[in-house]
């Protein structure tokens, strides 16, 4: 069951861009699109590069799936699986996040 | 033989074209087959542009494209912004474009959005078009770190200017090093520690370097006739006008200047976007030079120049660039694909063939009316700030980032050092 978490204010968040929390020891880096209502939850950390960078990477659409291109490199991540599109093998932790009145609410584990 | 595009993985032109023949028809399809442009990258305009020329000579359309979300080029995206005044990302994608951009249109539309209309980079509406460095107003460097940048027009720097920036970098204990530009790249400042440090910059009198945007970078000069026997002109003088009078444009790529007071060239203007060398009977204006992976001569393009002459050609040849280049094309590369080359230049520039020389100047002014400092806008603004820390629900640094000591000064800890550092710390 998820537990969810409380990690900070819908404010906080960076419209069309991303920030990092600390989740749980997690880096987790969240992305909003608040013209889509759309929030997405994945590990701050790019293992190309090896840097906890990802939540300064910029987001958008690439044959329809939601994704963020790394701020080093520019692999892109799918927002909703963690799934590296060049390496499909590469696949980071991506994980449950939601809005609810007006908190960022985040569930690391299963 | 044949010429190599990739020296990181040492791919040749023929190989590259032997790939496209096997049916290697996209860049990703060709970087996976040859390995060409999977190192540090810097090939990979080169290798598109091979990639492009070989489908045409082979009958297939080429697709000029931005990306799959704009069915335009960059000069098509910028005739749409100037002339419908489109003022933002998400107006252009709704009448223009599909889905939801991406981190090739975004930067390239929030160029030129910044170009046209030079509206602050980080206003909420444009934030999210930024590219990495743009981002943070600061260059990312490998362990997410970043490094700081000031102005120093012309390379000209007072002594105590220079203490001032040596005390920052002591207190924050940032790696120093001076750059090609003539000016001093601080390094391994936290994303925390750049309002802080930004703050003391400008309190010493510093303002943004933009060595994180393409935009100007740096017009350096030699010592000039204030100081040099053999000096014909004033070239610090000049490099210090001219850096003050282009700050702030954000251009297709980063432009470099660079001024020299007399043949001898010390300033090698001759290898920069523009270059400009003093004569007995004025200026001599060069344009499109380059150094980089392919070097490029600059082309005299006026000689014997008044200083309000050489000005104007060179606010007319910025604006035409910025307005015609493709997305990350330097001049030289600007250059050499232009049709009628440096003699069509000429008559656009300096002859008005295309009746557009008023408009470019007028472009350029707006540019340089609307300068502001960057990271003064930051700094005084306390809701752009919130951004500038690595936890937006934590005080505590990233724990990935470790520097080590070398000559006497901080680096990026490598692989080996890192788990010896985990080790103690645990320990």
């Amino acid at each position: 069951m998820a537990q969810w978490q409380d990690v900070c204010s819908v404010d906080d968040l960076q419209p069309d861009s991303g920030v990092c929390a600390l989740v749980e020891g997690q880096q987790v880096a969240i992305f909003y699109i608040p013209k889509d209502k759309a929030v997405y939850a994945i590990n701050n950390h790019d293992p190309f590069g090896n840097a906890n960078v990802l939540s300064r990477g910029i987001i958008g659409d690439i044959n329809g799936q939601p994704v963020v291109a790394s701020p080093l490199y520019k692999q892109h991540f799918n927002l909703q699986t963690g799934v590296c599109l060049e390496d499909e093998t590469v696949r980071i932790p991506a994980y449950a996040v939601r809005i609810e009145n007006g908190k960022v609410q985040v569930s690391i584990s299963e | 033989m044949s010429a190599q595009i990739c020296s990181c993985y040492d791919v040749t032109k023929g190989a590259v074209c032997q790939a496209i023949e096997a049916g290697c028809t996209s860049l990703g399809a060709l970087k996976a087959e040859t390995k060409a442009s999977t190192g540090c990258g810097g090939c990979a305009a080169l290798l598109k542009s091979v990639m492009n020329s070989e489908l045409a000579k082979h009958g297939f359309e080429v697709n000029t494209n931005i990306c799959e979300h704009f069915a335009y080029t960059r000069q098509d995206l910028y005739n749409l912004i100037m002339v419908e005044e489109i003022r933002t990302f998400d107006s252009l994608l709704e009448k223009h474009g599909k889905g939801k951009g991406c981190e090739i249109c975004k930067p390239a539309v929030g160029s030129i959005l910044a170009s046209y209309w030079n509206d602050y980079i980080l206003k909420t509406e444009h934030l999210g078009l930024q590219d990495t460095n743009d981002t943070f107003l600061a260059n990312m460097q490998k362990d997410g770190t970043y490094s700081v940048v000031p102005r120093i027009t012309g390379g000209e720097i007072s002594p105590e200017m220079l203490i001032a920036l040596g005390q920052v970098g002591k207190k924050y204990k940032l790696y120093t090093k001076i750059t090609g530009g003539q000016r001093v790249d601080l390094f391994g400042a936290r994303v925390d520690q750049l309002p802080h440090i930004w703050k003391e910059l400008i309190d010493a009198g510093f303002e943004s370097g933009h060595a994180y945007g393409k935009s100007l970078r740096t017009v350096k000069s030699c010592v000039g006739s204030t100081w040099c026997r053999y000096g014909v002109d004033d070239s610090v003088g000049l490099a210090i006008e001219l850096e003050n009078r282009y700050k702030g444009l954000r251009s297709p790529h980063k432009i470099k200047f660079a001024v020299s007071g007399c043949t001898r060239e010390c300033a090698e203007a001759q290898g920069k976007d523009v270059g400009v060398i003093a004569t007995e009977t004025g200026w001599n204006l060069y344009v499109c030079g380059n150094g980089g992976m392919k070097p490029r001569h600059a082309d005299l393009f006026a000689t014997s120049l008044d200083k309000e002459t050489l000005i104007k050609y060179i606010d007319r040849f910025l604006s035409f660039y910025v307005r015609t280049a493709d997305r990350l094309q330097r001049t030289s590369v600007w250059m050499e694909n232009m049709e009628g080359g440096l003699d069509y230049l000429k008559s656009v520039i300096i002859d008005d063939k295309l009746g557009l020389c008023q408009q470019l100047e007028q472009q350029m002014q707006h540019v340089i009316d609307t300068y502001h400092c960057e990271w003064k806008t930051t700094i005084e603004d306390e809701s752009k700030l919130k951004r500038f820390r690595h936890f937006i629900n934590s005080d505590q640094p990233d724990d990935n980032v470790v520097f080590v000591e070398e000559r006497g000064q901080i680096r990026p800890a490598d692989e080996e050092e890192r788990k010896h550092f985990k080790l103690v710390e645990v320990a």
